[in-house]
């Protein structure tokens, strides 16, 4: 393995959680909402690709305990379908940091920093999460379980100050139209919960791994609950207007007005989102430069890792023309692209594995 | 040891190399097409009827 590092499952665990929660968080809200309209609460319970990607992380892993998902791939499936796996799947996690660097960038610049060239914003968080890559896996665990309590604490209060001018009749009809709409709102969060198989990528560093499962599934189920709670005060907050801003909860954190001393928490919101941001392009952008480093056979990935976040922040300005786009991209082909490269594609591999009774001692 | 530290050179530097060259295409034309067109020409009928289920709804995303 190209990693000498080794983190616990308790940060294993972290890294996940705001791997996942931060950007879906932000932006699932606004589209779930054209999906499901007041049925939008419901739909993070329809987890179906948690539910697969939790035990196929597992499994793959149990395949080969030791080895990474590049050489896992070329001990599974043979040497050039492994070598196939690899490349796109590297190709894939840039595309992917490229898209949450991007809705970041537009985050910060649609919201605060509006006069900042897009450009600046993007690159300097690539930066800093190069410098923190370099410092290799545990260096980004330990980041995870800093921000962990911090971003919590923040998201709790935030929901805790909005309570006073929640609406109930927001929600109502429960509903209407059976469970189809609340369905069909998942839709998209299945991207961020068929995110949950990276955990494949980070469980070879793991030192006890028999507390990995039970890490994970606590993982899952404080995703659903945060999905949850974040899209159920944001509709009874918004009601039918949720659709209709690019990111709900920055509204909820701006409504914030409690006897006339709590106000502009947006910042609170705004510190959340950086922390959380900046950990998760953290662990997409390490599994790619590490996917990357073992597929072209280096011995070390630090050398590669300022150049490839050149790339990443190309990746975050070429990926759409404008937030509109993008928001279009991540509610159509993205949904489709990460099924398959999360869930369909390691579950073939698994299929192979097991097939070829790989796994077994 | 020497081929092995070479090896990571070059994976750099071709890295850097195609970094400032999509950095120049991109300068000379920011339209230029992308991963996501790529990914959407892929996925092209899945794209659609996902577009077609959100438009019954709400309408709002294309």
């Amino acid at each position: 393995m190209i990693e000498k590092g080794k983190i616990s499952s308790a940060q294993l665990g972290k890294m996940i959680y705001l791997a996942i929660t931060p950007t879906a968080i932000l932006t699932a809200p606004g589209i779930s909402f054209n999906f499901a309209r007041q049925d939008l609460w419901l739909s993070p319970l329809w987890a179906i690709c948690g539910v697969i990607a939790v035990p196929l992380a597992l499994g793959l892993n149990r395949l080969y305990p030791d080895c990474s998902p590049v050489q896992a791939s070329r001990k599974i499936a043979g040497r050039i379908p492994g070598w196939v796996f690899a490349g796109a799947n590297w190709l894939f996690y840039l595309y992917m940091s490229g898209i949450i660097l991007r809705e970041y960038g537009e985050f910060v610049v649609g919201a605060f920093l509006s006069e900042t060239p897009l450009l600046i914003v993007l690159g300097s968080l690539v930066l800093v999460c190069a410098f923190a890559v370099r410092g290799g896996v545990e260096i980004v665990g330990r980041f995870a379980g800093l921000f962990l309590p911090a971003f919590l604490t923040l998201f709790l209060l935030i929901v805790l100050l909005i309570i006073p001018d929640l609406q109930i009749t927001n929600m109502m009809p429960i509903l209407p139209e059976g469970i189809l709409p609340s369905l069909k709102g998942s839709l998209v969060l299945q991207i961020w919960f068929s995110e949950l198989s990276i955990a494949w990528f980070l469980l070879p560093y793991v030192s006890d791994r028999e507390n990995a499962k039970k890490s994970l599934w606590i993982t899952f189920g404080g995703i659903i609950l945060t999905l949850l709670l974040s899209n159920w005060v944001t509709l009874l907050l918004l009601g039918d207007l949720t659709g209709g801003y690019s990111f709900p909860f920055l509204i909820l954190a701006r409504y914030i007005d409690l006897a006339e001393f709590f106000t502009h928490l947006e910042a609170l919101f705004m510190a959340i989102w950086v922390l959380g941001a900046f950990v998760k392009i953290c662990v997409f952008f390490y599994v790619t430069v590490t996917g990357a480093a073992e597929w072209m056979g280096l011995r070390d990935y630090r050398p590669i890792v300022f150049p490839m976040a050149l790339l990443l922040t190309l990746f975050g300005i070429w990926i759409a023309a404008n937030f509109q786009e993008m928001t279009h991209a991540i509610a159509t082909s993205l949904i489709p692209l990460a099924l398959t490269m999360f869930i369909l594609v390691p579950a073939i591999l698994y299929a192979i594995g097991r097939l070829r009774g790989q796994g077994r001692q | 040891m020497r081929k092995r530290v070479s090896r990571e050179r070059i994976a750099a530097a071709v890295l850097t190399l195609a970094g400032v060259a999509l950095a120049a295409a991109l300068t000379y034309n920011p339209r230029l097409p992308g991963p996501t067109e790529l990914v959407d020409t892929l996925f092209r009928p899945v794209t659609i009827f996902i577009e077609h289920i959100s438009a019954k709804e709400g309408g709002h995303l294309s």
